[in-house]
Parts: structure tokens; C-alpha cells; sequence
């Protein structure tokens, strides 16, 4: 009896076999296919640019498609390489590591699909990246930090993304390099570093910690982007340390009315993740229809320092971001 | 009557391979790119690398333990690797920032294969601590495992602060790219590794010990088998295995990254589970996990190509295994009724 079942079951087994080799066909469709890789979407930052890229390709009659890989190299290589599958012509991809897609996008290139990347740098075979200067972007603030914010030194807790990040290392360590320069030497001193992947809700709980850890040493809470800065910020005002300043960096509109009202916010740097994301996706598709080569590889789109002395240039209440 | 009894026992004896054929009818019919060429070789690839770290944990398992410490060894055996190739087996380097070149030095302190021999000599040691102290001081493997987890991944995170290490050579990434007869590297290493490991668990006197050990220790005991190997090799087995993936994982970044794989002791623990292997230990087998393995890498596929967004993927993964586990119970008890 077992023997008979087994061979039914072969049996049943080879048929399908057979009919899902012959049956199958991909429905040919006349609109350009691209593809998105998106590292996350757990922010607004992150929501803006995907928005964008659908605005976008729904502009230019082509169609996008979009994956999340929730912070995670392994699921993003994973999720390239359905995009594969799915027959995109063109990726804009923004990595979760600096080196993680490397050999994924070696495919890419033997399979003749260019890629734009966006937002975090990376390296490896791409047409062109856009984004801003990370480490410049930390630079700015760590200037801004010791000419007006800080000028006679001061204590610094420092919130980063997420360790491996390039934002992370070049926001975060850019802002260090100043203040290591040989003139700005023992003034400054940073309490502690901290991690809260970009979100609000960490970052407020990261300073908590740091509040209960260090307490009235704190002078100055440095976030890598707004969205922990905003967080921050509520953390110390629920502790009444009001004369804490933040900074952070990505030019989000709340952190600019915070900017506005003139308190303990007191800088951020633009980084318009809808303008990045309009010039990445234009640019691909410009490739892929008219072969036109992007006249620069690295296209950084300002890294402007925002204050309270411009802010009314960059505030926008009705923006996405 | 007699038809009816054999669909019966027919259904409940081979539930697992019809659930399969069932998901590949239905996701054949939601999406045509399923069934291309293309897409099967990505599933299986993909499959791969939970695939391997199952079959490690179906040994565990069938013992009647369990090894959350998995996804922390894949990280750990990753920079460990990268960190070899840079020079030390030991470091903490957190203000170092590495600047990519195109041409990297390698100065490696083994090399091949002697550096790949060393993670997974490390990943077993680390499965070996694992099963001796829960063996020891008779402490269970959650317990152990779950603090291994937390201690390996802090380890690997404080080599580089987290940060991935770059440079990967060639005969790595061949592991991860390279292909044989057309087939992924991956997926071959997934199939030999389970025909040994079947192999092994149904035709060796040490296979009969783990399912023994697994069934009634007292009783195997009392037979004579040694039990503090039934206890402890699968977890030198679980480790040596989460090592080789770590390592595959290396080739297929080209470069060590301490952070991958959180989160896969459990699609392992869900793909042996679903193959039927019980978790209390001394019922299951390696074609069950396989099994187990195809189905969960299967309904990720189709979920990707279908373009369901991540977080409704992780709900209809849930429900999956919530459906699988209360039907093969339901089938069980069906079995012994009849």
C-alpha cells in the first residue's frame, strides 16, 4: 500500500512539474519598469522619499515598484534580486551598508540594469549617486557648534542612527573632527554616544537615559537627524532642562518651527529627501529612455546649515518633509 | 468504506508534501513569474541560508532543546572572518573608521582554508558551550541559548562598533555566487548538508542516540548510550552550521557585517517545526525540515513578487505557521484516534 502511495505521489508530483514548466508566461507590459530599494520606511524621511519616487515615475508614465528592507542588508539583497525577477530595467537603491550591495550590484551590471543611488553613499558600479555630503553636513554643525552654540566648550551626548550607517559615521564623525581640531582641543568633551535608528521615539528615550545618567552635565544633545532631535527635545523638556541646546540634521519642517521659536533647538542641516528622490528618479529614467549620461556622478544636493538667522528661507508648513 | 479510510491516513501521512504541492498551485496561479526559471533559483537560494541553520537546529530540536544562539553566531562568524582577513582574531576598534580603497591589503593571520576551518571550529565551540553547560548544571537550552545570543552579538558588534568590515576574496564570494552545473553554490551546500545530515540522524548508531535521547533520556541511559554526546552534539552542530552561514553571508556582501541574520533562530525554529518535528524532542526528521524549510521560503517568495508590503509579509508569516502548527496537531490526533 505505502509503495503505491509513494508512486501516486511521484506521479502527482511530476505532472505538476511539467505543467508549470509548460504553462507560464510574463504579461508584456509597454510601460518602463523601475525599481526601488529603499532601506526603510519607519520615518518621515524615509515615507517622503517614497512618495516622491511614486510621484515621480507616475509623472514620467513609468512604473515603480517598491521594497523595504526594514533596515536588514541580508532582506535587501534578497529583495534586489526579486526586482531582478520581476524584470525592472533600471534600480534606485539606497543601501543599508556602505559595502553590503557591492556584489549585488555587480549583477545588476551584467545584466545591463544601471543604478541610481540615493541618500546613503555606498560604493561600488553605479551611474550616479545623489544625495548629500554626510560628513559635510557634519562638519557644518560641528562649526556652528563651536563658534555660536558652545563657544566656550561644553558636554555633548551624541545620538547616532545606527552604527553601520554611512549617514551615521559621516554626520557623526564629521561633527568630531572639529571638534578635535588641535584649537578646539580639551574644550570639548563627549559624554556619551547613544543609538536610536532614526526615530523620534528612541531618540526621546536614548536622552532619558542619558538625562538619568549624566544629569546637569549635559550641555548640548547632538542628534544625526531631526526626527531624534525631535525626540530629544521632548525628553528634555519633560525634565525641565530647558537650557540644553539640539541640534540635528535633515531640515524636517518641525525641526524648523522649532528653529522659528528661538529655544533650546538650535540647528539643522537641509537635506530634502523629496528633491533627491525627484532628481534620482528623473535622472534614471532619462537614462533608460534617451541614454542620457548624468553629467556629474556625485550630485550633491545642498548641504546648507540652517539657523534661526535663515530658517524663514527654508520653512515651509505645507511640505511633505 | 475502505476508500474513505485511506484518504484519510493518506492526507494525515503526507499533509506536509500536499500543503507544498497546494502553495505551488496557488502561488503558480497568483503570479506566472513564479514558476520561471529565474524565480525558483532565487527561492532556493534564498531558502539556503535558513535552510542550513535548520537542519543544525532539527538535531537540536530532536533532542528535545532548542538554539536561539544561531542568528548572533552567523553575525559573529561573519566579522570574525573579515576580521581575520584584516590581520587579528581579537580586536576592539571602535574609533578606527575604514576608508574603502580600491585594491584592499589583506594581511590575513590564516589562510585558506585554514580561515574558514577557524570560524567554524569557533562556531562549534560556541554550540559546545552551549550544550555542555545546559547539560552540566542541567540548565535548559532556552535559558543558555538566549544569553549566548545576547553575549555573541554583543562580542561581534564590538569589533568594529557595529560597522561592516569590507574586503572579501575571491573564494568566498564564490560560495556565495559561484555556481556549479548552473546551480547556485548556496543551494548546493544546502542539499549535500542535508543528505549527510539524513543520512547521519537514520543510519548511524549516532543517529539513534539523538532520537533516543530525544524520546526518553532515562530509558537511552539505561540502554547504554551516551547521553552527554546525544545532549551536546547537536549544539557543535547547530554552531558549525550557523558559522558556514555566517560565512556564505560574508562572499554574498563582500564584507563582514556583525548585525545580519537577527531574527533567523527563528525562521529556522518555524521551518523545522512545520516540517514535524516535535518540540519535545525524539520525533522529526531532515526531510521534514527541508520541507518545512520550502514552504516558509516559498510563501516569502510569493509574498515578494506579489509586492505585499514587509510588515503585512511578517502577518501572514505569523498566521502560517499558527495554521500549520494547530493542523498537524489536528492530524496527529487523528492518527491515534484511528
Amino acid at each position: 500500500m505505502k509503495f503505491e502511495k509513494k508512486i501516486f505521489l511521484m506521479s502527482l508530483m511530476t505532472v505538476l512539474l511539467v505543467f508549470m514548466f509548460v504553462t507560464g508566461s510574463i504579461a508584456a507590459n509597454d510601460k518602463l519598469l523601475i525599481g526601488f530599494s529603499h532601506v526603510a520606511m519607519n520615518c518621515p524621511y524615509y515615507l517622503a522619499m517614497e512618495k516622491a519616487a511614486k510621484d515621480t515615475a507616475e509623472a514620467r508614465g513609468a512604473d515603480i515598484i517598491i521594497f523595504n528592507a526594514e533596515v536588514d542588508i541580508a532582506k535587501q539583497i534578497s529583495d534586489i534580486e526579486t526586482l531582478f525577477v520581476k524584470g525592472i530595467k533600471g534600480l534606485i537603491l539606497n543601501s543599508t551598508t556602505e559595502y553590503g550591495t557591492m556584489p549585488v550590484m555587480k549583477k545588476a551590471k551584467n545584466l545591463g540594469i544601471p543604478i541610481v543611488a540615493i541618500d546613503r553613499p555606498l560604493y561600488g558600479d553605479y551611474l550616479a549617486y545623489v544625495g548629500i555630503d554626510q560628513w559635510r553636513a557634519g562638519e557644518l554643525q560641528g562649526e556652528y557648534i563651536v563658534k555660536s552654540v558652545l563657544p566656550d566648550g561644553g558636554n555633548i551626548v551624541l545620538i547616532i542612527g545606527d552604527p553601520g550607517c554611512p549617514a551615521s559615521i559621516g554626520r557623526g564623525n564629521g561633527m568630531k573632527s572639529i571638534l578635535e581640531k588641535p584649537e578646539n582641543a580639551g574644550k570639548y568633551k563627549i559624554l556619551a554616544t547613544y543609538k536610536a535608528e532614526y526615530n523620534m521615539m528612541l531618540g526621546m528615550e536614548k536622552t532619558e537615559e542619558a538625562i538619568t545618567a549624566f544629569g546637569d552635565q549635559i550641555n548640548l544633545v547632538y542628534c544625526c537627524n531631526d526626527s531624534m532631535a525631535l525626540g530629544a527635545l521632548a525628553a528634555l523638556q519633560e525634565a525641565k532642562m530647558t537650557n540644553v541646546a539640539v541640534c540635528g540634521i535633515d531640515g524636517q519642517k518641525e525641526a524648523y518651527e522649532e528653529i522659528l521659536k528661538g529655544g533650546q533647538y538650535k540647528s539643522t542641516v537641509v537635506n530634502n529627501p523629496t528633491v533627491e528622490t525627484e532628481i534620482a528618479v528623473n535622472l534614471l529614467i532619462d537614462f533608460l529612455q534617451s541614454g542620457k549620461e548624468p553629467e556629474e556622478k556625485d550630485i550633491i544636493t545642498g548641504t546648507i546649515l540652517v539657523t534661526s538667522d535663515n530658517v524663514k528661507e527654508f520653512y515651509n508648513p505645507n511640505s511633505v518633509f | 468504506m475502505r476508500e474513505k479510510f485511506n484518504f484519510k491516513k493518506f492526507f494525515s501521512n503526507y499533509s506536509l508534501y500536499l500543503i507544498l504541492v497546494f502553495l505551488i498551485i496557488v502561488s503558480t496561479s497568483l503570479s506566472p513569474l513564479f514558476i520561471s526559471y529565474k524565480n525558483i533559483v532565487n527561492l532556493l537560494m534564498q531558502g539556503s541560508f535558513s535552510g542550513l541553520l535548520a537542519i543544525g537546529m532539527t538535531f537540536v530540536i530532536l533532542t528535545g532543546g532548542i538554539d536561539l544562539s544561531v542568528g548572533s553566531i552567523v553575525g559573529f562568524s561573519s566579522i570574525l572572518f573579515a576580521s581575520l582577513l584584516h590581520g587579528s582574531i581579537f580586536t576592539f576598534m571602535p574609533k578606527t573608521i575604514f576608508i574603502y580603497v580600491d585594491l584592499v591589503e589583506l594581511s590575513p593571520v590564516f589562510h585558506f582554508p585554514l580561515n574558514i576551518l577557524f570560524v567554524v571550529f569557533v562556531g562549534s565551540l560556541i554550540g559546545f558551550i552551549n550544550g555542555v553547560i545546559s547539560y552540566k548544571f542541567r540548565i535548559h537550552s532556552f535559558i543558555i541559548t538566549l544569553a549566548m545570543m545576547i553575549f555573541i552579538r554583543g562580542l561581534a558588534i564590538s569589533y568594529t562598533d557595529g560597522q561592516p568590515l569590507f574586503g572579501m576574496p575571491e573564494y568566498v564570494e564564490f560560495l556565495a555566487y559561484g555556481e556549479f552545473l548552473k546551480v547556485p553554490m548556496p543551494i548546493i551546500i544546502w542539499v549535500v548538508s542535508a543528505i549527510i545530515s539524513s543520512l547521519l540522524l537514520k543510519f548511524t548508531l549516532f543517529g539513534r542516540q539523538i532520537y533516543a535521547v530525544g524520546g526518553n533520556e532515562e530509558a537511552a541511559r539505561l540502554s547504554g548510550l551516551n547521553i552527554f554526546i546525544g545532549r551536546v552534539a547537536p549544539f557543535i552542530i547547530s554552531g558549525f552550521f550557523a558559522a558556514l552561514v555566517g560565512i556564505i553571508m560574508s562572499g554574498r556582501m563582500s564584507c563582514g557585517d556583525p548585525k545580519i541574520a537577527e531574527g533567523w533562530e527563528l525562521n529556522a525554529i518555524a521551518a523545522v517545526v512545520i516540517g514535524g518535528t516535535s518540540l519535545f524532542g525524539g520525533k522529526g526528521s531532515i526531510t521534514g525540515t527541508l520541507i518545512g524549510t520550502l514552504i516558509v521560503a516559498l510563501l516569502i517568495n510569493i509574498m515578494n513578487l506579489l509586492e505585499m508590503s514587509a510588515y503585512h509579509q511578517e502577518m501572514t508569516k505569523g498566521l502560517i505557521i499558527i495554521l500549520s502548527l494547530v493542523m498537524q496537531n489536528i492530524l496527529r490526533k487523528n492518527e491515534i484516534d484511528n
